[in-house]
């Protein structure tokens, strides 16, 4: 057969051209979990590609209702004729950001990366600090975070301590001959609220026979990107390019356990922060999500076939940033190898977080309602736990629903027996 | 490795998905982003005007050996729409059979074969047209004689219009709709039905009609509104959650970029995901692509058509000045909604010798070529009978071979 032609126009894949596509067909508008419960929102479509032709780069803003997106990027993916809607408003959001110039509690809410690792040591008294009523409401009325958020809490050290701490577990891994490497990307999280997910992802890598490294590293920028701070967001891509690409060069894969995280590194650095240089192209190809990487292996017969039975039936949420991989659903098709096990995917687009979007007060109750279908399915699954892969997504969840909520891995790391410190 | 992967989030695609489900199979449905069912009134058509759709196609299959419902058979169309209506119950959508024309919001009258029940429930002569005011996508003087427009609470005070959805999600709340048939019972003065533009409850429409249909106390119909469709949404969003339910992997998004062809076989499909490409292997693939609106063809302006998944041969014609006839509204139709991929009669694509390109893939919808002759229909009034039938025809040669191999397999 001949060769496939090409199937799009290289000049309308970039983002704000690929706006031309757009019909109106209004797919995306009926989509927008937003949409569906504020009248604030006037829908993807509109402040999208339509007002797209009112945006002059020396010109303010036509509309303030854009600030309502949670980019959660719902309408990118029904659009059937490839118009990149939410990473146009992102870009547009940016603009709108920087016309209106310092805002402390977003400039917060962007470097959550600085304040995990600086609360570290000061664990105990943040931890009851931050679940202190009167404190978080001196916070909402002062700042505008909101005090029905659920803040993390500080594990009281970080990942990286635990790494560099068992430096003989590294040199031991290096002696092991010939064994491929993998770069583990934990992500500001787990650095910091949830190093024993790092742990787990860790010993199930090596469990395949993995050496484990785990470099230098930066926060995605993911949430600066999100509060409309492109300049710092671009900072920390290009040292997180600097430090990865590298490895990606070598054919290293770089494996990351945060959905979100890892959808910055792989599509954001390029199509919302316009970073198109080779480093980013070879970031953006090397790194994986960490069930994506495992269902690769079982694919090529390398997965570790001694997986014991665990007797459930959970629902699944795929987050809406795991859902913008267009990988699928790897964590059910990995969780579906456990005999035993069943995992269901819940008809939820997003929970309504939406990274720090449901931290902010005046976002807080449709962060609350875009979540409520999906609440009241897990809630009417009789099932006590869920699975999500990415962290703000199962706080949010578990706050709403009081039900546990675990990544895939850790379901994982059960079947194979592994077990770790907290 | 999954039994199916179907590509396409249309009519034909979703229909496919839920026969496949219902065969056992696992299925993967891969779609950029959804397809026609929200942009269309969400009936269905087999032969739009006919009295007898059915009878109209077995003429049809007797003179017109190349249309998809020859190829695909009368049986293939008859228990194709069976198993919608049946599969339509079980999702509270109860689409039904109708002997006479439906409204549509421009005053005139349309025949398809199966519609959900709120577009057929005009009873009587004598409808009222009901109108929101302010509302820009529907204007209710020009669906017929009697006609009146009500403020709706909430919706005045609005910076913004509101969409078709919007209304719909307003019309699931009881005390909404108490309001709605506060306003519209004055204004009846004899009426024998109320008409509505599809906007009467998204979650639970067969509940929020018969309350509304109950306070108003006459009948209250549907008609189709401009796009987004909230029939064709209620539709997607129940599908959706019967497939995810039932472990179907639903992936919308990122498109499928090609085919992948191993000894002759289509093993699967390539998604130009975020970073890297991302293959998906199947036994057997569905192309429900659909036609040049839908994507599943591709044209450029020098006259050239073309499949871009497989490269599949496409009947049409070079000469881009025969695509289109004088006249917009011609009816036959433009020769250019004609073009498409032809297929053999089970489905699988064929070369213009009539050979069989690859025997486990397989074609629905309006992908397919139809002809262009006399009393044929246009393809926009056979488009979900198409689908239907070619969905079930696919599915049962696909199913067939399946259950082949497996059984082969067990013998050695």
């Amino acid at each position: 057969m001949a060769s496939v032609e090409l199937r799009e126009l290289p000049y309308l894949q970039d983002t704000p051209f690929s706006a031309d596509h757009c019909v109106k067909c209004n797919i995306c508008t009926q989509a927008c979990p937003v949409m569906a419960v504020t009248d604030l929102f006037p829908g993807p479509k509109t402040v999208g590609p339509q007002w797209q032709r009112f945006r002059e780069p020396d010109l303010p803003s036509p509309d303030q209702s854009l600030d309502y997106c949670s980019s959660c990027g719902i309408c990118t993916l029904v659009c059937p004729h490839g118009v990149r809607v939410m990473e146009i408003n992102t870009q547009a959001k940016a603009e709108l950001a920087e016309q209106k110039g310092f805002h402390l509690r977003n400039w917060l809410l962007g470097h959550n990366a600085w304040w995990g690792v600086l609360g570290t040591p000061f664990a105990p008294i943040l931890n009851w600090l931050f679940s202190f009523a009167p404190f978080r409401l001196v916070l909402e009325k002062s700042m505008g975070m909101s005090r029905k958020a659920p803040f993390p809490k500080w594990a009281g050290y970080t990942f990286r301590g635990w790494w560099r701490r068992n430096k003989q577990r590294q040199s031991q891994a290096a002696l092991t001959a010939g064994a491929p490497s993998v770069v583990y990307y934990h992500g500001c999280s787990t650095n910091s609220y949830d190093p024993r997910l790092g742990k787990l992802a860790v010993k199930v890598l090596e469990h395949q026979g993995f050496n484990v490294i785990v470099p230098d590293q930066a926060c995605c920028g993911l949430p600066m990107q999100s509060n409309g701070d492109f300049n710092e967001a671009r900072r920390f891509a290009r040292k997180n390019i600097n430090l990865l690409a590298d490895f990606a060069r070598q054919g290293i894969p770089i494996v990351g356990t945060a959905g979100s995280c890892i959808m910055a590194l792989k599509s954001d650095y390029e199509h919302i922060l316009g970073l198109h240089d080779d480093g980013a192209k070879l970031l953006a190809a090397g790194v994986y999500d960490i069930s994506e990487f495992l269902l690769k292996l079982h694919h090529e017969g390398r997965l570790k076939k001694d997986l014991s039975a665990i007797d459930a039936t959970v629902p699944y949420h795929a987050p809406c940033q795991l859902k913008a991989h267009g990988m699928g659903r790897p964590a059910l098709d990995l969780l579906d190898l456990i005999p035993g096990f069943q995992a269901w995917e819940v008809d939820a687009d997003c929970c309504g977080i939406a990274g720090t979007y449901g931290y902010k007060a005046e976002k807080r109750q449709i962060a609350e309602d875009v979540g409520a279908h999906l609440f009241k399915r897990i809630n009417d699954s009789g099932a006590s736990w869920a699975v999500c892969d990415t962290e703000t997504c199962r706080w949010h969840i578990s706050g709403m629903t009081g039900k546990k909520m675990v990544h895939p891995i850790e379901i994982i790391a059960q079947a194979y027996g592994i077990t770790v410190d907290a | 490795m999954d039994d199916l992967i179907v590509v396409g989030a249309g009519w034909s695609g979703l229909v496919a998905t839920a026969i496949a489900l219902e065969k056992g199979l696992k299925v993967r449905l891969i779609s950029q982003g959804i397809g026609t069912v929200i942009v269309t009134p969400g009936w269905i058509s087999v032969w739009d005007g006919h009295d007898d759709p059915i009878s109209a196609v077995r003429d049809l299959i007797a003179r017109l050996p190349d249309h998809p419902y020859a190829l695909a058979g009368i049986d293939a169309l008859e228990q194709g729409l069976h198993f919608f209506r049946e599969f339509s119950a079980k999702l509270d959508l109860g689409y039904q059979p109708v002997d006479h024309g439906v409204y549509t919001a421009l005053g005139s009258t349309q025949r398809p074969a199966l519609v959900p029940p709120s577009y057929a429930a005009a009873s009587g002569n004598s409808p009222l047209f009901i109108g929101f005011a302010g509302w820009r996508d529907y204007y209710p003087t020009l669906s017929g004689e009697r006609s009146a427009t009500i403020t709706l609470s909430g919706y005045a005070e609005r910076a913004w219009d509101a969409t078709p959805t919007d209304l719909a999600r307003s019309f699931d709340d009881p005390a909404f709709r108490r309001q709605v048939a506060a306003q519209v019972k004055p204004l009846l003065n004899g009426a024998t039905s109320v008409g509505l533009p599809a906007v009467i409850g998204l979650e639970n429409p067969s509940a929020a009609i018969r309350d509304l249909s109950d306070q108003v106390g006459v009948p209250v119909f549907e008609m189709p509104t401009l796009p987004p469709s909230v029939p064709g949404t209620r539709l997607y969003n129940k599908m959706r959650r019967y497939f995810l339910d039932n472990r179907v992997r639903l992936q919308v998004g990122h498109p499928v970029v090609r085919g992948l062809i191993e000894d002759g076989k289509c093993v699967g499909v390539e998604v130009a995901a975020a970073g890297k490409p991302q293959a998906f292997r199947a036994k057997s693939v569905i192309l429900a692509t659909g036609g040049l609106y839908g994507g599943g063809l591709f044209s450029d302006d020098r006259g050239r058509i073309w499949e871009p998944l497989l490269d599949l041969p496409v009947q049409y014609d070079s000469d881009r000045t025969r695509w289109f006839n004088a006249d917009l509204l011609d009816p036959r139709g433009h020769p250019v909604h004609y073009f498409g991929v032809r297929v053999n009669n089970q489905m699988q694509p064929i070369n213009n010798q009539g050979d069989t390109l690859i025997d486990n893939l397989y074609l629905c919808g309006r992908l397919i070529a139809h002809p262009h002759a006399d009393h044929a229909p246009l393809p926009t009034a056979c488009t979900e009978g198409v689908a239907i039938a070619t969905a079930w025809k696919a599915v049962a040669i696909l199913s067939t071979q399946h259950s082949t191999l497996s059984t082969s397999l067990a013998g050695t």
